[in-house]
């Protein structure tokens, strides 16, 4: 399936997108260009897309707003390019939703694995624990639809969003720390920046918690990470 | 800081010299003349006395019951002085006196008394005695006889010193005020000049943040708000600055991260020739574009800091032109687009050759990019006036005087050129006082540069 596989990359450079282009077809994957936003978003609606590649300084339509406008209907995931090297950029870009960022310059080396790693975990998900249901009264996670309901009504998750649910919902009552968490989403976690999990936990508490403020599904153990609550012990 | 170097204490210090000077010059100018006024009020008046018992005198005779009557009637004490004659000299005696003092040995002496008698006139005057004043009226008959009327000045000096007392408390009263309310005064602009000082201090600093804030109509207020109108200058122009350097280092990295990158590819992959060329390429491409903008960056700081003086020589604008069509008909002919030059009129322009041309480098690579292939574009020249016009799709009006602005790429428009370009020529066209406008709309879009006209040399047509 990831051989086949079709990546949106968006960037206004041309010399950026002949750049990014190779190595992503070099690995059989189908690149789509654009150059803007705007056709960012139209060939977005035109065709299925596996991955989104998005620049955050684009023409027309800005790659921050690219990225909430894809979001508001589509979990696909999103990396972002920015040459900004700046924290709220970043910040601003996985709170609108991105899955992940890659800050310019970066080696041609990473860009591949994060494409690869993103693209696998997404095709994965589904395939191995096809038909397993986690969660508890509240919640139901359906690993094999890839499906989240929370307190009867359905949620729509990103990608970054449920391999994080889905990681701490395995062994409730399990305390994660960052560094343990961006290495089940990813794999590793080299160059990836820890308060990200922060910014994706708040996003997810406000999608499924009742009040975001006072959590009671995904629970901050102060110091040290998260932990999905236990229900089981608590009865006991 | 020395307390006596405060700007309060000093304002206090010169309001107190100030008061005290004043009330210096008003005891010295008040205390003497009010004595002499009161003294001659009581010498007038033993004068007209004098006058009246000399009339007596003369009629009556001088006795020791005339002297009594007569002390009683000018309220003070009268003596009456007679020349004795013996032994070949004169001496004037008191006779009688209303004090019946014996002798009157105080008065014998009293050089007004002798004085009346030589001269035969009547003498006035302040006569200092045993430690106190007196005021004296001495008036002689024919015989050289006087009759000496004399009152104590010491009333007139208590009331003098009275008003001498009133004019130093009151004065003493008023210095403590002044001192005071200098204070105070000084105090509260003190306050203000503080605040002053510690916005500038803030400005210095570099934190624009704060307005400077005083309202008054005085000249502290003025200062603030010349304060504040640099404040705000210096927030724009840092603001540029910062935009300006971000700007610059995005240009910057955008071609070195794919400079970087193709690197990688080449050294890391398998790549077939065809590729490798294409890399090789867009590499040089972007070596290119690097050093455009180091030249375009390096211009823009020369004008900003004022080291472009351009020169003003008679320019020949149909060679300018010409030049430009050399320069670009490869380009041209390589992205398709017919290049021409039109001379309407004249042309030649009072300007620095070198410049003209950047300008004009500027326009037509302009408008060779953001054209479509096969759009024609044509320099034009018109009196002092070099235009470069071409028939693409226009420049929206809201963006007209963006595409001015240092960095603008208009949206949509692929980036290729540094931003720079129509910065620099703008600059670059007002040093030499001339301007650059834009005329655009679908199908016609002119640049025009207007230059001053050589009006010193007589124009070629003119000799012909």
């Amino acid at each position: 399936m990831t051989e086949s596989a079709t990546i949106l990359l968006v960037d206004d450079e041309d010399a950026v997108q002949k750049l990014l282009t190779y190595p992503l077809e070099h690995e059989g994957f189908r690149v789509l260009q654009a150059r803007d936003g705007e056709e960012a978003l139209r060939r977005f609606a035109g065709e299925h897309v596996d991955l989104v590649v998005l620049d955050l300084m684009l023409p027309k339509v800005d790659g921050l707003e690219v990225c909430r406008r894809l979001r508001s209907r589509s979990s696909v995931p999103i990396i972002m390019l920015t040459a900004r090297d700046d924290e709220l950029d970043k910040v601003v870009g996985l709170e609108l939703g991105a899955d992940d960022y890659i800050t310019k310059p970066f080696s041609i080396r990473e860009f591949r694995s994060r494409v690869r790693a993103l693209l696998r975990r997404a095709a994965l998900g589904g395939a191995e624990d096809g038909g397993q249901v986690l969660g508890d009264e509240d919640v139901r996670i359906d690993l094999g639809r890839r499906t989240v309901d929370a307190r009867g009504g359905r949620v729509e998750l990103t990608y970054v969003e449920f391999e994080l649910l889905r990681t701490m919902a395995a062994k409730p009552g399990r305390v994660f720390n960052r560094q343990a968490l961006l290495e089940a989403l990813w794999g590793d976690s080299a160059y990836r920046e820890p308060r990200t999990i922060d910014v994706h936990v708040r996003h997810l508490r406000e999608k499924l918690e009742r009040d975001a403020h006072e959590p009671e599904l995904i629970l901050t153990v102060r110091g040290v990470g998260y932990r999905f609550r236990d229900q089981a012990a608590r009865r006991l | 800081m020395n307390p006596f170097r405060s700007v309060r204490v000093r304002l206090s210090i010169a309001l107190a010299f100030v008061v005290a000077g004043a009330l210096g010059v008003v005891w010295v100018a008040l205390v003497p003349t009010l004595e002499r006024r009161l003294e001659d009020g009581k010498l007038a008046q033993l004068a007209v006395a004098g006058e009246a018992l000399r009339r007596d005198a003369r009629t009556v005779g001088v006795d020791q019951d005339f002297v009594d009557d007569a002390a009683r009637t000018a309220n003070a004490r009268v003596v009456y002085f007679e020349v004795l004659t013996g032994g070949g000299t004169s001496t004037l005696l008191p006779q009688y006196d209303s004090q019946h003092v014996l002798a009157s040995a105080d008065l014998v002496h009293d050089p007004l008394a002798q004085q009346a008698s030589s001269s035969g006139h009547v003498v006035r005057g302040r006569v200092d005695r045993g430690g106190e004043a007196f005021a004296e009226v001495a008036v002689p008959d024919a015989h050289g006889n006087v009759l000496l009327l004399d009152a104590p000045l010491h009333d007139v000096l208590a009331n003098v010193r009275l008003v001498g007392d009133r004019v130093f408390w009151a004065g003493l009263a008023a210095l403590a005020v002044a001192i005071l309310v200098g204070f105070g005064v000084a105090t509260a602009f003190t306050r203000r000049i503080r605040r002053l000082e510690r916005a500038a201090e803030r400005i210095a600093s570099g934190d624009f943040g704060e307005p400077v804030v005083d309202r008054a109509a005085d000249e502290l207020g003025e200062l603030a708000r010349a304060f504040e109108r640099m404040r705000l200058q210096l927030a724009r122009l840092d603001g540029a600055r910062s935009a300006f350097i971000a700007n610059a280092s995005h240009e910057l990295r955008t071609p070195i991260f794919s400079l970087g990158g193709f690197l990688e590819l080449l050294q890391d992959e398998d790549l077939d020739d065809e590729t490798r060329e294409e890399f090789l390429v867009t590499a040089s491409e972007q070596v290119a574009r690097l050093s455009r903008l180091a030249t375009d960056l390096l211009d823009l700081s020369r004008i900003d800091a004022g080291h472009v003086r351009p020169a003003r020589e008679r320019v020949e604008l149909g060679d300018v032109a010409g030049a430009l069509r050399g320069e670009f008909a490869a380009v041209a002919q390589q992205r398709q687009h017919p290049l021409d030059v039109r001379i309407e009129q004249g042309g030649a322009a009072l300007a620095d050759r070198e410049r003209v041309l950047r300008i004009g480098r500027a326009l037509v690579d302009n408008a060779l990019l953001h054209t479509p292939p096969g759009t024609a574009v044509r320099v034009v020249v018109r009196d002092s006036q070099l235009a470069v016009e071409d028939e693409g799709p226009g420049i929206p009006l809201e963006h007209q005087e963006q595409v001015f602005a240092r960095f603008t790429r208009l949206n949509g428009t692929r980036a290729s050129g540094t931003g720079l370009g129509l910065a620099i020529a703008r600059e670059l066209a007002e040093l030499m006082d001339g301007r650059l406008r834009l005329e655009s709309a679908p199908g016609k879009t002119t640049f025009t540069l207007e230059l001053p006209a050589p009006t010193a040399e007589p124009a070629p047509a003119a000799v012909a």
